[in-house]
């Protein structure tokens, strides 16, 4: 398998008595956006819930569903989570 | 003589809180909710400016943002901030000010004497005088003659405070806190819109702090507590709108001095807000405006609002006796106040007939009132003795200070921001707001309206107007309090000295504009206004002509023989008052000036000897220390690799964009010149996009990957205007069209491996792919998964040679690199850089950022063949307008240096050979290499006319290095016309 790095992987964590900043790793980012009319109620039914609003989350079962645009979400998920290849042809997947 | 002293009694301040603070090194007290101001005169400081160009004794003028003569530096090394009005300025502990513009001592200023001098300095003197007797002369006068005039000097050490940016949303904005703003404010906050309430003052209350009445300043209070109990209302003292932008965004600057911020712990001094505002309610009041008489600048020559102002809010009064010329009502509030303070009033009204109740009010508190009469002169210099009264009571009178109430200017700044003019009012003698926008409203004075009553009445409804339009329902209004005058505002208009004397009469007090300056460019044939402005420098301080726009203006109309409304305004710009250039800049200095972008290469070009270069944001890797030290040497180092044997370039910086849905094929057909309906699947095709101009906006590749799926790049230095662009097509233009984008730019890494050995390259680093010219030809591209990684193979060239882009997620970016390195090393692959990627292209022809200028059409740059003709695209109507299709547009050429002793230079000006060298010539050179193939210097350019003067034998001139050169003008594809290799 080829080698995966971060491209925080050189960065120093950063570490204050009120602020902790540093890379969570494990996780992957894919856009969602719709191509017909009905993409939020499928999107729904494959991922439970969706944000009603613009600039708002929704997280559930481990991932975070964010709306970012008309009918554009991103989806934070596990690594190991198949929702990628569960989209796929439900609507315009782009892995990030 | 002027003298001030402080009431023991009375006044807005905390006596609890003494304050201390230093006055040009001196120690100054006063209490907590006093300005330097009212502190300078409290330690009866009377003298404490010079003034701009004629050095003249200056005393403070006014108690408010108008000041135009108590500017000091305030603060000392890197925190210096010069020109700071005292009048707006927190007295607070360990203050520091100082005196400006004067030497050693604003009382003895060795400058002075420039008022000797005065006669030569009138308006118009510099540029006449110092223009000769030779060429340079105004050269070598200006530095002295900067230095003998001026306001304070700015320190050039590096700010060290911390200024920040915010960006809010609110309903209702209400600007100003005045009777009016408050009642706004309220009503509108009542109906639970969010409201931001912004006050410039430390205090709210406005004109209820200057006055006198206890049960006015109960309902004030009220209305204030009221306020801040509700939590949809915001209010921001020390805050001012400075200036109000389409789309209702309002630009606020808070001033947070006063709680000696520390940069160290985040604290921020100034705050910068974005505010968009669903309406906006100008409750901004009116500015007291002077009079116009010989020395009316002397030390204790003020507006007799900022003596009603130092009085019943800081307690500071003249010592015994006032005099107030007067044209209107208003004088009468500031007399009675100074009188009941224990002062010896006389107004010199130049009305004839006053109203009686005016006069019994006056009588009853002993006011001395001499109708029909102005003022002559002002005896004294370092501060005022006596004044000279003319008209029905031509006297004599000594005094302590002259107050000034020559009318009220209505501050009619934010409305005329958005282009709205304002017109004259012959009732007050001033300027009101010409209209509003739609979601704009006014109250109060600024709309004229001087009685308490009327004013709290507009506000109210001015309030639940605003924030019925806001989407907000019922609300109670604010009402007045139960006992304001009823009585209406009343002025004779007086512009012009009433008697003409020897003595200066000033228009503008602090760019030392007098009555004279106005006759002379009334005289010369400055006579509007914009001219007069311009030739004066009227209201071009940093007081921006508050006090004397209207004072000026109306004059010019006299001279004119016009009416005042005729004469016009100038325009209103933001910002309305003086502001930091930190509060500008925020956060967005040193590091933070702008992001930095890496590619997912650079830690690995980083260890391995790469010097770097700033391409936009982006860092890229410049030249390897493998080729050589020098970018000179090392660049053709590596372009002699790439041209003999093979070569690995990061192109991670192009844009690269997903492009997703049915009909994605029929989106990009129009928003390319050329054909991409029918691409087939694993074909990538090169396409140029115009703007809706009809001029070339980028180009880039797109390769089609599924039916209903494309990847396209762009150039570096377009990724974001492109992804901008598709974008606002779809969401507004094509909505019909069922087609998403996704931006993968920072997602993606690429590599360019080029060289006529590429394919080995390849064939070593992915030895189970089939890179054959049959499997992957020129222009194919497809998908291969390489250890478990998908990785995109695009068959395209950049450098003229037999090449291929490798794309990969970003984050197998190094590994795959590395892969490509080790696993092709037998063949002597070895990194590029930009300067040697940039080099091959010129000499293959490919034009880039520095020849797609957006001033360019396709057929400037040689490309006008490949647009469908047969087909609708975006640019397609205006690219044939007439001046697209000039002969003699600049076009693209190769240029060959002809004279190998001498340098070509980017940006070099190109002229006929029979030109004469001078102006902006033929064209200009964008792109310059040393060609390894042809061994010279090449270049390309944009030459008038083009391609038709090929062969013509033309000069290249570099001014700046006084340089000049001998060049042919030639095909701009220097090697490989018919592109055999790339075909290889």
């Amino acid at each position: 398998m080829l080698e995966r790095v971060s491209a925080l992987a050189a960065a120093t964590p950063y570490k204050s008595s009120v602020l902790d900043i540093a890379e969570a790793r494990g996780f992957t980012l894919i856009q969602v956006a719709g191509l017909d009319d009905g993409f939020e109620a499928k999107l729904t039914a494959v991922i439970g819930v969706v944000p009603a609003k613009f600039g708002t989350v929704a997280e559930h079962e481990g991932r975070s569903v964010m709306r970012i645009g008309p009918a554009q979400f991103w989806i934070i998920a596990p690594d190991t989570d198949d929702i990628a290849a569960r989209l796929q042809g439900h609507c315009a997947v782009t892995p990030l | 003589m002027t003298k001030f002293r402080r009431l023991s009694v009375g006044g807005r301040i905390d006596r609890a809180k003494p304050v201390s603070a230093r006055f040009d090194g001196k120690l100054l007290t006063g209490f907590a909710g006093d300005t330097l101001a009212s502190a300078l005169l409290a330690n009866n400081h009377v003298l404490v400016a010079r003034s701009f160009k004629y050095h003249r004794p200056r005393g403070l003028m006014s108690a408010g943002i108008e000041e135009a003569n108590g500017l000091f530096t305030i603060g000392v090394g890197a925190a210096t901030e010069p020109n700071v009005a005292a009048t707006v300025t927190d007295f607070v502990d360990g203050l520091v000010a100082c005196s400006q513009n004067a030497w050693p001592s604003p009382a003895f200023d060795v400058m002075a004497v420039n008022s000797l001098l005065a006669p030569l300095f009138q308006s118009g003197f510099y540029y006449k005088t110092f223009m000769g007797p030779f060429k340079k002369s105004w050269m070598f006068y200006e530095p002295f003659i900067r230095r003998a005039a001026g306001l304070g000097v700015a320190t050039a050490l590096a700010d060290p405070d911390r200024y920040e940016t915010r960006y809010g949303f609110c309903d209702v904005l209400v600007v100003g806190s005045g009777p009016a703003g408050l009642a706004a404010a309220l009503t509108a906050g009542r109906s639970g819109a969010r409201v931001m309430l912004a006050e410039q003052d430390s205090a709210l209350g406005g004109s209820l702090l200057s006055g006198s009445d206890a049960e006015h300043e109960a309902w004030g209070i009220a209305l204030v507590t009221e306020l801040e109990g509700l939590e949809n209302v915001s209010i921001r003292t020390r805050t001012t709108v400075q200036g109000l932008y389409d789309a209702n965004l309002a630009v606020l600057v808070e001033r947070r001095d006063h709680l000696k911020p520390d940069a160290r712990k985040g604290q921020a001094r100034q705050v910068l807000t974005s505010l968009r505002c669903r309406t906006i309610i100008m409750a901004t009041g009116a500015i007291e405006r002077p009079l116009v008489f010989s020395n009316n600048d002397r030390p204790g020559v003020m507006l007799a609002s900022g003596l009603r102002t130092y009085v019943n809010r800081f307690a500071v009064t003249p010592d015994k006796r006032a005099v107030i010329v007067a044209n209107n009502d208003g004088a009468y509030d500031s007399a009675a106040d100074l009188a009941r303070a224990g002062v010896a009033v006389t107004i010199a009204d130049h009305r004839a007939n006053i109203a009686a109740d005016l006069l019994a009010r006056a009588g009853a508190l002993g006011i001395a009132v001499f109708p029909g009469t102005g003022i002559a002169d002002v005896e004294g210099t370092a501060s005022v003795s006596r004044v000279k009264l003319s008209g029905a009571h031509a006297v004599s009178i000594e005094c302590d200070v002259l107050g000034m109430a020559g009318g009220w200017s209505p501050v009619v700044h934010l409305s005329s921001h958005g282009g709205i003019k304002p017109k004259y009012d012959e009732a007050i003698a001033a300027f009101v707001p010409g209209g509003f926008a739609p979601s704009h409203f006014g109250a109060g004075a600024m709309l004229g309206t001087f009685g308490l009553g009327p004013a709290v009445a507009e506000g109210a409804n001015a309030g639940a107007k605003a924030a019925s339009v806001a989407g907000f329902g019922k609300t109670r209004p604010a009402y007045p309090p139960e006992h304001v005058s009823d009585r209406t505002y009343s002025i004779l208009a007086v512009w012009a000295p009433p008697v003409e004397t020897r003595g200066k009469a000033f228009v503008d007090f602090q760019s030392d504009v007098t009555v004279k300056d106005i006759k002379n460019a009334h005289q010369e044939g400055y006579q509007s206004v914009e001219h007069l402005k311009r030739y004066t420098t009227l209201g071009m301080g940093t007081d921006q002509g508050k006090t004397s726009n209207i004072n000026a203006l109306a004059l010019m109309a006299g001279e004119r023989g016009i009416a005042v409304a005729d004469a016009g305004t100038t325009t209103f710009r933001p910002p309305y008052a003086p502001l930091t250039m930190g509060a500008i800049a925020g956060r967005t200095i040193g590091h933070h000036f702008r992001p930095t972008r890496l590619s997912p290469l650079h830690d690995w070009h980083a260890r391995n000897g790469a010097t770097f270069i700033e391409a936009g944001l982006w860092q890229r890797a410049w030249y390897y220390a493998w080729a050589g030290a020098t970018p000179a040497a090392a660049y053709v180092k590596e372009m002699e690799l790439v041209r003999s044997n093979v070569g690995l370039a990061d192109v991670s910086t192009l844009g690269k964009i997903d492009i997703q849905g049915p009909d994605a094929a029929e989106f990009l057909n129009r928003v390319y010149v050329n054909g991409f309906a029918k691409l087939p699947i694993g074909k990538v095709r090169y396409g140029v996009m115009l703007n809706d101009d009809g001029l070339v906006l980028d180009d880039g590749t797109t390769a089609r990957l599924s039916e209903t799926r494309f990847y396209l790049t762009t150039t570096t230095a377009q990724a974001g205007e492109v992804m901008s662009w598709l974008e606002y097509l779809l969401q507004c233009h094509w909505t019909d069209l069922n087609v998403q984008v996704a931006s993968l730019t920072d997602e993606w890494a690429g590599m360019a491996v080029s060289g006529p050995k590429a394919r080995d390259a390849l064939q070593l680093a992915f030895p189970d792919a089939d890179v054959s010219s049959a499997a992957l030809p020129h222009m194919g591209c497809r998908d291969i998964v390489f250890d478990g990684v998908t990785v995109r193979l695009l068959r395209m060239s950049f450098s003229g040679e037999l090449a291929y882009e490798v794309h990969v997620a970003a984050d197998h970016a190094i590994p795959l690199w590395e892969h490509i390195l080790k696993s092709a090393g037998s063949l002597g692959i070895k990194p590029y850089g930009l300067e040697a990627l940039a080099s091959l292209r010129i000499e293959k022809g490919h034009v880039a950022g520095l020849e797609l200028d957006h001033r360019n059409t396709l057929d400037d740059l040689g490309l006008g063949k490949m647009a469908g003709k047969d087909k609708a695209y975006i640019g397609k109507e205006l690219r044939f307008r007439e001046d697209c299709q000039s002969p003699d547009r600049w076009s693209l050429v190769g240029l060959e240096l002809l004279e190998p002793d001498k340098k070509l230079r980017g940006g070099a000006i190109l002229f006929a050979a029979s030109d004469e060298i001078k102006g902006h010539g033929r064209g200009y050179i964008t792109s310059v290499t040393w060609s390894t193939e042809l061994g010279k210097f090449i270049a390309l350019g944009l030459y008038q006319g083009g391609l038709k003067h090929a062969g013509e034998d033309i000069v290249a001139v570099f001014p700046l290095k006084n340089e000049q050169a001998k060049l042919k003008i030639v095909s701009p594809h220097f090697i490989d016309a018919q592109g055999v290799r790339l075909h290889a």
